[in-house]
């Protein structure tokens, strides 16, 4: 009896263990890795088709990478007329997170139908009940799966790059139907989704029914001066309002007690002795890299060479690796602010190469209008044009320059300039300057930081297809990347 | 004598302004159609007659540079001008980029506008149209404005 009882004591303890076992691989390989093994091992088995079919990767939290996933513009054509929403609008999520789950099956590959279409049934496409859908910078087709939360295997092969979506409803004889275009204008795809999605005609109407945020009038259809290079993208948004805006505060982050903990990020430690340069700034030296402090608050890192830089927490994946280099900002961030970091990436993510050094650029986002940094090489170091540049290569940081400024809103006026007076600057602006047709693709209410001390107000900026832009000055000055 | 200084100072600078503001007048009668005909093209609406179903409206349009454009709305009898927030005549000047734009509001039924633009030699050009607002039901049964792009991929499945 005694030795049946140990037995069975045994065969527990073994059951037990066997489950511990179970549950412990499991949290290692699909939950949390802890070492580069784990990590390979976990990466290995996520990315096997059919484990991420059942397993669809959800990117970690953060209000950058948040930033990333959110389209900059929707326009919701009832059949009548366009009722635009910006991603700061109030109405907008609702449609975000409807156009969202049908962006999302398209990418898993829930079509019955694609086909290749031409620029003329993307126009009408636009000019048909439909929502277009506009992100803020192009990206590959893998590396937009992956931000979306979907497998890029599972992707149609006929999307290369994205950028933008026509979403045409569902009908009686029809199913959701969604039309894709990359960087190559030429490169137009049209999509019938499952039978399983649906957005019917009827929803349009009702986004399109809030007042206040109408927007009824495009450039399509108008012609500027015929002497002039620039002309307008059909989809530049007319405004009649000069909207209330906040007064940022702008400060500099960089003090002397928070230097050691900002360059610890850098593997510098703080025993590492600077010596000043002429201009004031600050410059360290070690072994295989240096960093600078600027006196007007840029922060710069560079690494000796190619193969010498911080090895991120990354594959050589183009996803997880721009992952990587927000992670590392905001770390670099948390180091000299208690704010969280909100940025918005302002380059392409259309082309990224791991053999070769990629940077990445982005700038600070702040109740929902971007922050465009243009500082001039005044205090030493070269322009920049953006708030954060990371620059890497094979999973290693090889370069990293910041602006390290903060905005507080203190107060509030009414926009000095409407939408026509800036066009008018724009367009005299950038005629002057460009020696080739140029067309403005976008002009937005945002700021524009030129490195002053004082207060920055909101103004019209201008994007143009060369991806320089302008900021909507009183006196004839202007600001190009 | 500071006094009627200041007094003609100040009815120069109202005259002044006045010169520049009220190149078109606070109203107009139906059919004047003005002495010129290329100061600018209405653009939206694109014909003299359209239909909607939004109670605001863009107007735009394309002229020459340094025209000045007015809007009117009629008012049963006579085309009356739209007034800015200040209560002055709404009115634009044509800038570098040669384009004009109005956000309207509209009233149920027939809404009918002019538009007038006045260069500085005083030449100047009227434009009319009418919108009207339909309501759902009407608006589905208006051609034109079913889904376009259903034929172009209606029977892929087949």
């Amino acid at each position: 009896m005694k030795l049946l009882i140990k037995e069975r004591i045994k065969s527990s303890v073994i059951i037990i263990l066997i489950f511990n076992l179970i549950f412990l691989t499991t949290q290692l390989w699909f939950v949390n890795s802890t070492n580069s093994l784990g990590e390979s091992l976990y990466r290995y088995i996520r990315e096997i088709p059919i484990v991420e079919r059942f397993f669809p990767i959800e990117p970690k939290y953060s209000i950058s990478k948040e930033n990333l996933s959110m389209p900059r513009k929707l326009l919701i054509n009832d059949g009548s007329l366009w009722m635009a929403y910006y991603n700061t609008d109030r109405g907008f999520a609702p449609i975000e997170v409807r156009t969202r789950d049908l962006i999302k099956a398209l990418l898993s590959g829930d079509v019955t139908a694609s086909r290749k279409i031409n620029q003329d049934t993307w126009e009408a496409g636009l000019e048909s009940l439909s929502i277009y859908v506009e992100y803020p910078v192009e990206f590959s087709s893998e590396m937009f799966c992956r931000i979306m939360g979907v497998a890029p295997s599972l992707m149609p092969e006929k999307l290369s790059s994205i950028r933008e979506f026509i979403i045409i409803p569902s009908s009686d004889e029809s199913d959701v139907c969604i039309l894709t275009r990359g960087n190559d204008k030429s490169d137009i795809y049209a999509h019938i989704l499952k039978s399983t999605y649906s957005l019917p005609a009827s929803d349009l109407a009702v986004y399109t029914s809030s007042d206040g945020y109408y927007q009824p009038a495009f450039s399509t259809g108008l012609e500027l001066d015929e002497k002039s290079n620039v002309s307008l993208d059909p989809l530049v948004l007319f405004s009649d309002s000069q909207p209330i805006t906040q007064i940022l505060a702008p400060h500099n982050l960089i003090t002397k007690s928070l230097e050691g903990k900002l360059l610890e990020n850098f593997q510098f430690n703080y025993e590492t002795t600077p010596y000043e340069d002429s201009q004031g700034a600050l410059k360290y030296i070690a072994n295989y890299a240096s960093a600078t402090i600027y006196p007007d608050s840029v922060f710069e890192y560079n690494a000796v060479s190619q193969d010498r830089g911080i090895l991120l927490d990354a594959s050589g994946d183009s996803y997880n690796v721009l992952n990587a280099s927000i992670d590392f900002a905001e770390k670099v961030w948390e180091s000299v602010s208690a704010e969280p970091l909100s940025i918005l990436v302002t380059s392409d993510l259309s082309d990224y190469d791991s053999s070769r050094p990629y940077t990445f650029k982005f700038d600070y986002y702040l109740n929902g209008r971007p922050i465009k940094v243009d500082i001039p090489n005044s205090a030493g170091h070269e322009k920049m044009n953006c708030a954060i540049e990371i620059t890497v290569k094979g999973g290693r940081l090889i370069s990293y320059r910041q602006y390290m400024r903060s905005y507080q809103a203190v107060s509030t006026e009414t926009l000095s300039e409407n939408f026509i007076g800036a066009l008018d600057y724009f367009v005299q602006v950038i005629d002057k300057e460009s020696e080739s047709p140029t067309v403005i693709e976008d002009i937005y209410i945002g700021f524009l930081d030129r490195g002053v001390n004082t207060n920055l107000s909101a103004r019209w900026l201008s994007r143009t297809d060369d991806g320089k832009i302008y900021g909507y000055e009183k006196v004839a000055e202007v600001s190009a990347e | 004598m500071k006094k009627i200084s200041a007094l003609l100072i100040a009815l120069i600078l109202i005259l002044s302004s006045v010169s520049v503001l009220a190149a078109n007048p606070a109203s107009i009668s139906a059919g004047d159609n003005g002495t010129s005909s290329n100061l600018i093209v209405v653009k939206k609406p694109e014909t003299k007659n359209s239909a909607t179903l939004k109670k605001t409206y863009g107007i735009t349009g394309t002229g020459k540079n340094g025209v000045t454009v007015a809007y009117y709305k009629w008012n049963g009898y006579s085309y009356v001008s739209l007034k800015d927030s200040s209560g002055a005549i709404s009115q634009t000047k044509i800038g570098t980029a040669g384009v004009f734009y109005k956000q309207v509001s509209l009233s149920s039924g027939h809404n009918k506008f002019a538009v007038r633009a006045e260069a500085s030699n005083g030449a100047y050009q009227v434009v009319y149209f009418d919108i009207n607002v339909l309501d759902q039901k009407i608006m589905n049964n208006v051609s034109g404005f079913s889904n376009g792009i259903q034929s172009l991929y209606n029977g892929w499945m087949n």
